[in-house]
Formats: structure tokens, sequence, C-alpha cells
């Protein structure tokens, strides 16, 4: 019960946001609706079905990519090339997971982490399709006639329609029967295939709805920068998404937004105070910081750390009514 | 079948007759897990397995569970951070109302035994075979596999325990394979004794016939044990 | 034909250097069912370390047992402080923390040393041999024959040694291991050193071929994982060999077939991967995992 009331207001606050910030703020927090989605598709993937990848960045940036020739090569109106991003996302996705069936954790690991590597390097290498180093500009969304918003109100509230319609989707999915089988197929899957469960379908389904999700993710923040540039999806971006998971909280839906929210301010924070030159690989010190601490202090990261206050503060109010 | 060219069972044939137990003794490393893995389908074999004359042999594992096979393992397989309840729901491979199986479930739990709603890595090993027990109920199998289900439970307790999960199986005709060490248990229990000794059948029959059967009291019991 | 013979000649000795990292990644695993994701950067910290210290005057004879000595003790220190913490919980928590290896020990590298490439004269020094119409550069022939000592020594180490079999038997059954008395902490402390001063040396050998940079590694690393998984995660023999069969397979690749080059040599491990996994999951000398439930 008092999680819907969580989730409601943070829905509420989520679409005040853009009437109370301006346009550049609203620009900066719908880079956080569009990051929280390939965290929600690590949260799906690693924390409940167990399986991790080094490449969620890559689909993003294939999502992403996608999504800008399409519009720019192929003219497509953006909510088209939105959808293709998805397709094509997903299509990767099962790609990458169907190998990944013979053997445990280590390899779709190991599968996503030379996708990760390879990944810009194609961009790069294929200057005809993607623009090369310089990337692609996409051209900004505007609002539909009639609606009173501006261009950066409009697609903030589309990010966030989208995230909110992908973390009901995931929670849905997560929770009873799904739920159970796939906590099943993370922690025990030889006794998950004798209660009748489809491992290797399970499995493959949840790498191609994370791929899908991600590329999502990537094709919207592809809209919101209006840019796409091989640097942004390095493999080291893969492993700032996964720190992001981490800290917070590998199971945790709303641990993701957490997480974006790290990801996308921590390198401005960093470069704010250290100049722009070493800005990023500074940054990486502090994530590989924050992701040990975390790891060591708080396994369930932030959103972890959440349930148990608020579980501490419902037993000292459980004390205090028994007191004398 | 073999593991990496150590031949873990040989030639081995296992009747198992319907409605009844059949237990399935034999020392340490004659092949009874592994049989049991091979009929619930986890191990590549060669050979078949027929359920009510049906061939499964060449069907996944998790086609055989919805099929009827259900298991046990040696340490009890459950999901630590789910309370009892979810854990024995998982049992039900078919897509049923979540009421329903919540109903369903807490019945089973309640005939193997007041079992405290906590989630199950907090809970005794006593109580944690009883949750395994009752999953293994949930989608009345025709055929349960017990993987050494008295180990860790003194021996009443354990004559207690699989006699009510024998008489839930009765309700829908469930047949039964009983692996276990203690010859006293599968005695009581069982119409039918296998003995497995490295992988090959040594002798069938009744619990007394295979308890008085030299061959098998110089392999395995080295003592005599009176039925 | 000697264009042929030269490409495989570099890519043999380019191979040489992917089995070292390989077996390193390899011995992680054999100890640890963990693929240290940070192994490449522990090499790039040694070949970084040993360019500082032939800048300050010492000469290679001098500084690169120091820099081996220094990873080893580099991966033993990380072993027991990061990795130790959370050995037993889940694979999750150690794959984390070796991706978090990775990102820090990146970042650290560029924050210490920069993010310009520099360039490291070879320590054998700038000639070559010529064999017939085919040229040996002396860093070709002195990194082959140094990762060739390296891989027999180490080999001789699991094979001949207390030590070595006692970290085998930590790696097959670590319950058994402690009830004789060995202690799996401290196995694994070795294996995180011997692996450390293994990648150390590759890096070192790479250096002078590709130049020190932040990102020397990544490519290496990634051949050196497809290697594993070519020759198998868990034989430190087939792992180095599939370095040295992926090295001539990128050379060639990269020479004769057109789409690929310079860079793209890396769709070559990713294929490997995808394939061996597909196909042959255990590598070509690994033995299929069997888990007796």
């Amino acid at each position: 019960m008092r999680k819907w009331l969580l989730w409601g207001v943070v829905a509420v606050a989520g679409i005040a946001l853009p009437y109370i910030l301006d346009d550049y703020q609203t620009f900066q927090i719908a880079r956080v609706t569009t990051t929280a989605l390939p965290i929600a598709s690590l949260v799906l993937l690693t924390g409940w079905s167990g399986q991790v990848s080094a490449g969620q960045g890559a689909l993003f940036g294939l999502g992403a990519y996608t999504c800008a020739i399409a519009i720019v090569s192929g003219g497509l109106p953006w909510p088209v090339a939105v959808l293709l991003a998805m397709v094509v996302g997903l299509a990767a996705g099962l790609l990458l997971g169907l190998p990944a069936l013979r053997l445990s954790g280590m390899s779709l690991g190991l599968i996503t982490l030379s996708l990760a590597v390879l990944f810009p390097l194609l961009l790069s290498r294929f200057k005809d399709l993607t623009g090369g180093p310089f990337g692609i500009q996409t051209p900004p969304v505007r609002t539909p006639a009639g609606i009173q918003l501006s261009s950066a109100q409009f697609l903030y509230l589309v990010t966030f329609v989208a995230l909110a319609a992908v973390f009901a989707l995931l929670a849905l999915l997560c929770r009873g029967r799904t739920g159970r089988a796939l906590d099943a197929l993370r922690l025990q899957p030889a006794m998950a295939r004798t209660t009748g469960v489809d491992t290797r379908r399970l499995s493959v389904l949840v790498v191609g709805m994370s791929g899908a999700v991600a590329a999502l993710g990537g094709a919207l923040n592809a809209l919101v920068l209006q840019s796409v540039v091989p640097d942004a999806y390095a493999f080291t971006f893969s492993l700032a998404l996964l720190t992001g998971a981490v800290i917070g909280g590998i199971r945790s839906w709303a641990g993701a937004l957490v997480g974006a929210v790290f990801v996308v301010y921590v390198p401005q924070l960093v470069s704010d105070t250290v100049g722009d030159t070493l800005a990023g690989h500074w940054t990486q010190v502090g994530y590989a910081l924050v992701l040990l601490l975390t790891l060591y202090f708080a396994p369930q990261g932030l959103a972890g750390l959440g349930s148990r206050i608020t579980t501490k503060i419902g037993e000292r109010r459980a004390h205090q009514n028994f007191a004398p | 079948m073999s593991f990496r060219g150590v031949r873990a069972l040989d030639s081995v044939s296992l009747q198992v007759a319907e409605g009844q137990v059949t237990g399935l003794i034999g020392p340490n490393g004659a092949g009874k897990s592994t049989l049991l893995n091979c009929i619930s389908g986890l191990h590549r074999h060669e050979g078949d397995v027929l359920l009510h004359g049906r061939s499964i042999g060449g069907i996944a594992a998790f086609r055989r569970a919805r099929l009827g096979v259900a298991r046990t393992f040696q340490t009890p397989a459950l999901l630590d951070h789910l309370p009892p309840l979810d854990n024995v729901m998982l049992g039900e491979p078919r897509r049923r109302p979540e009421r329903q199986l919540r109903a369903r479930a807490a019945e089973l739990l309640d005939v193997m035994g007041d079992v405290a709603d906590r989630p199950v890595g907090a809970l005794s090993h006593g109580d944690r075979r009883r949750v395994e027990l009752a999953r293994s109920l949930m989608s009345r199998p025709c055929l349960l596999l017990l993987d050494e289900p008295a180990a860790g439970l003194d021996h009443d307790e354990a004559v207690e325990l699989i006699g009510a999960v024998l008489r839930v199986g009765a309700e829908f005709g469930m047949s039964c394979v009983l692996v276990e060490h203690d010859v006293e248990l599968v005695s009581t229990l069982a119409q039918a004794v296998v003995v497995l000794d490295t992988g090959r059948v040594l002798c069938v029959g009744t619990p007394a016939e295979v308890t008085n059967d030299p061959r098998v009291v110089t392999a395995y019991l080295g003592q005599e044990v009176g039925v | 034909m000697t264009e042929i013979l030269q490409q495989l000649v570099n890519g043999l000795a380019g191979g040489c250097v992917y089995a070292g990292l390989a077996l390193a990644v390899s011995v992680v695993f054999q100890g640890t069912g963990l693929l240290n994701f940070a192994q490449g950067e522990m090499a790039v910290v040694a070949a970084y370390a040993a360019w500082s210290l032939a800048a300050a005057g010492w000469p290679p004879v001098a500084a690169i047992p120091v820099v081996v000595a220094g990873s080893a003790a580099l991966g033993a220190v990380l072993e027991r402080v990061l990795v130790r913490p959370v050995e037993g919980t889940s694979p999750l928590a150690l794959i984390t923390v070796t991706a978090a290896l990775l990102l820090g020990l990146n970042g650290l590298v560029a924050v210490i040393w920069g993010t310009d490439p520099h360039s490291w004269d070879s320590p054998f020094g700038a000639s070559a041999v010529r064999l017939g119409d085919v040229v040996l550069t002396a860093q070709q022939i002195g990194s082959v024959a140094v990762v060739a000592v390296v891989m027999v020594a180490v080999g001789c180490f699991f094979r001949f040694t207390g030590l070595g079999l006692r970290m085998k038997a930590v790696a097959i059954n670590p319950g058994s291991a402690v009830l004789l008395g060995i202690r799996p902490g401290r196995m694994l402390a070795v294996g995180w050193a011997l692996a450390g001063a293994v990648g150390g040396v590759a890096g070192l050998m790479t250096a002078p071929t590709v130049g020190l940079s932040p990102e020397m590694m990544q490519g290496p690393l990634l051949m050196a994982f497809a290697a594993a998984a070519l020759g198998g995660f868990a034989s430190p023999f087939g792992s180095a060999l599939g370095g040295v069969v992926l090295g001539v397979l990128t050379t060639m690749a990269a020479r004769y077939v057109p789409a690929l080059g310079g860079d793209l040599a890396l769709v070559v491990p990713f294929g490997v991967i995808f394939l061996v996994l597909l196909v042959k999951p255990s590598g070509l000398f690994g033995r299929a995992a069997v888990v007796r439930s």
C-alpha cells in the first residue's frame, strides 16, 4: 500500500517538474529519464534473471544510432524511428542471448563486453552510415500543434511516459508467477527446470527485452541530446550503467532512477570541480570507488538502504506503541 | 550414462509400480542420485524413460516436470529470500490464478507441519525440508522422486513427514521413488526395493527379500537388519 | 609467399603476447571461476611503471624485474583488499568488483600519466634478423622468448611444485582443500599475484609495439578473453595456445580481408567468442563442466 503511494507521489512530481523548471533543467531531467531505461534493463537482466551484461551501453548506442539514422537518412517520423530502434534492440538482445544459454554467468558478460569494446569502433568505421567520429545531428522534436508546451517540456513528458510504461510493464512482469520463475532461474536453475520453468526460453526472453528497453532509452536520449557520437557509447559507459544499477540497487526499479541521476550528474560535478581535460577519468575513478563502497557496505544499493531505514522506522514505531 | 568416462549407470532398468513406493538404496556412489537426475531430465542419458508407457526420454527436464515428474534434492533447493508460501507456489508449472495457488500452497504447508512465515533461508533444516516437500506436491505429480528426504531428520520425524507426503499423493495415485540411506525407513514405507551398487542393479524385490539377500548384505549393509 | 610468411610471423609474435595475457586470465579463472575484467588494466599499470622507471634512468635489466615483482604484489593486494570481502557471495558481486577495478585503474592511469600516447623503445634494441625474405625484429624474438619462458615456468610451477598443487586443489575443491590444511584465501592471493606478474610481463612486451596509452590493453584483453574462450578458460595451456592462434588469425584477417583493418581487427576475437560459445562452450582443451547435483 505504501509503495503505491510513493510511486504516485513520484509520478505526480515527475509530471509537474517541467512546469517548475526552466528548459535547460528540463533537458537535464530528460537525460535522467532516458538513462534510467538502460539501467532498468540491467535491473531486469542482472537483478532478476541473474545474467550480467557489460554491454547495455552498446545496446543503448545501437538504439540511438538506429533512431538517428532512421530520421536523418530514412526520413522517418521520430515515433517510428524510436519503435524501429526498439525492434533492433530486441533483435540484438536475442542474438546475444542465444549463445549465452549454453553456459552460466560469465558467457553473456563476455559477449557483451566484446560488443561494448567493438561498438564504437564499428561506428567510426562505417562513416557513410554513421557520420564517423562526428556522428549525426538529429532535428529537434517539435511539440504537436494544439499542445501548450515548449519543445523541451513535451519531449521530457514523452520520455517520462515511456519510462513509466516500461517500469509498470517490467514490475508487473516480475511479480507473481514470472517473478518466481525469474528468481528460480537466477538462484536455482536446476531446480527451476524440475518445476517446469523453461529456463532457456525465459533467459532469451529477458535478454531480448532488456535489449529493447536499453535501445528505447538510447533512441529517446538521441532525441533529447539531438546528437549521437561514437565517444558517448564507449565501453566505459556500459560500465557506468552497471555502476548506476548497483548503486541504486540491482533489483530495484526505483534504484534505476537513482542510478540514472548518478550517471547523469556525477560527470558534470566532477568536470566542474576538476576541469574538463581529465574530468572523464576522474569520474571513472569516482565510479570505481562508489561501486566498491556500495558493494562492501550497502550491497543492495541505496534502495536497500532506503528500505532498511524505513523498516527501522517502522520497528521503532511498533516499539513506541508498546511502550509502557 | 557416463560422467567423463566414469560409467555412473550401466544398463540400469527401474520399474516403478503405479501408486506404489519403490525404494532405491545402495552405498555411496552407487548412482542413486544420478538415476534420479536422469529420470527428471537433468542429465543426458542413453536409454529411455517411460511415463505411463509414454516415452519422455528425449524430452527436456522442464517438459517432464509439466508432464508430472516432480522431485526433491539432497540439499533442499529453495529460494532463500522468499517466504515458504512463495516457494511452494513455485511447484505448480501450469498457469493458475494466484489466489488459487496461494490457497493450495497453504493447504499443503499445513499438512507438512507448522512452518514459520519467514524467509526460508532463516528456517531450520527440518522446516526447509517440509517446504520443499510441499512444493513437490503442488503439481499433483504422477511420479515423485525423493532424494534422501530423511537426511538431517531423526527417524520418527522422517517417517511422519514422508508418510504425510505419501498420504497426499495417494489422493491422486502418485507413484514414488524413494532414495534413502536409512534402510529401516525404506523397509517401512516401500513396497518394492531396488538395490544399486556401483552403477548396476544388484537386486530387486520386497523389502524383506532384499534385506535378507546375501549379496546385498555383503555389498552394503554389513550387518543384519531385522524386518 | 614471403608476404604471407611475414604476416604469419607477425601474427605469431603478436599472438605470443596475447597468450601471456590469456594465461593470466586463465590462472585467475582456475582459482576463482572469475573472469578478471581488470587484467588488462593491471598490465597497463606495469607498462607505465616500467616506462617511468626507464625515464628516470633505470636500465631495462633492473626496471623489468622490479615491475614484474610489483605487478605480483599489486595482484595480491587487490585480491586481499578488494576481492576477498566479496568472495563467496554472488557472481555478480565478483564481476562488479573486477569491473570497478577496470574503471578505476583505467582512470587512475590517465590521471597519473596523462592521456597522451607515448612511445617506448624496445628493451631488446632496434635490430632485426633476416631469415630469407622474412624479417624478425629483436622485439618480436625477444617478446616471444620471454613469454615462452614465462609459460613454461608457470606450467612447471603448477605441475611440479607443492604450491602449484595446492592452488589446483583449491580451484578444484575448496571445501576439501580446507580440510587438508590449505588456506583457500592465501592460494587465491597467490593466484592473483601470479596472474598479475604474468599479465605485467605481457604488458611490458606489448608496450614497445603498440605504444603506451591508457587504452593500450583494451584490444589485447579482448584477444585474451577470446583466446581463453577458444582454448578453454580452465586450461592455461589451451588459453595460451588460443592466444597464438588468435594472433595469427587476426593478423591474417586484418591484412587479407578488405573490410577489416586496424582497430576493426577486433571483430575477429568477438566472432571467435561468439562461435566458440555457440559451438563448444568449454573451448578446445577445456572439459565440459560436470556438476553432480
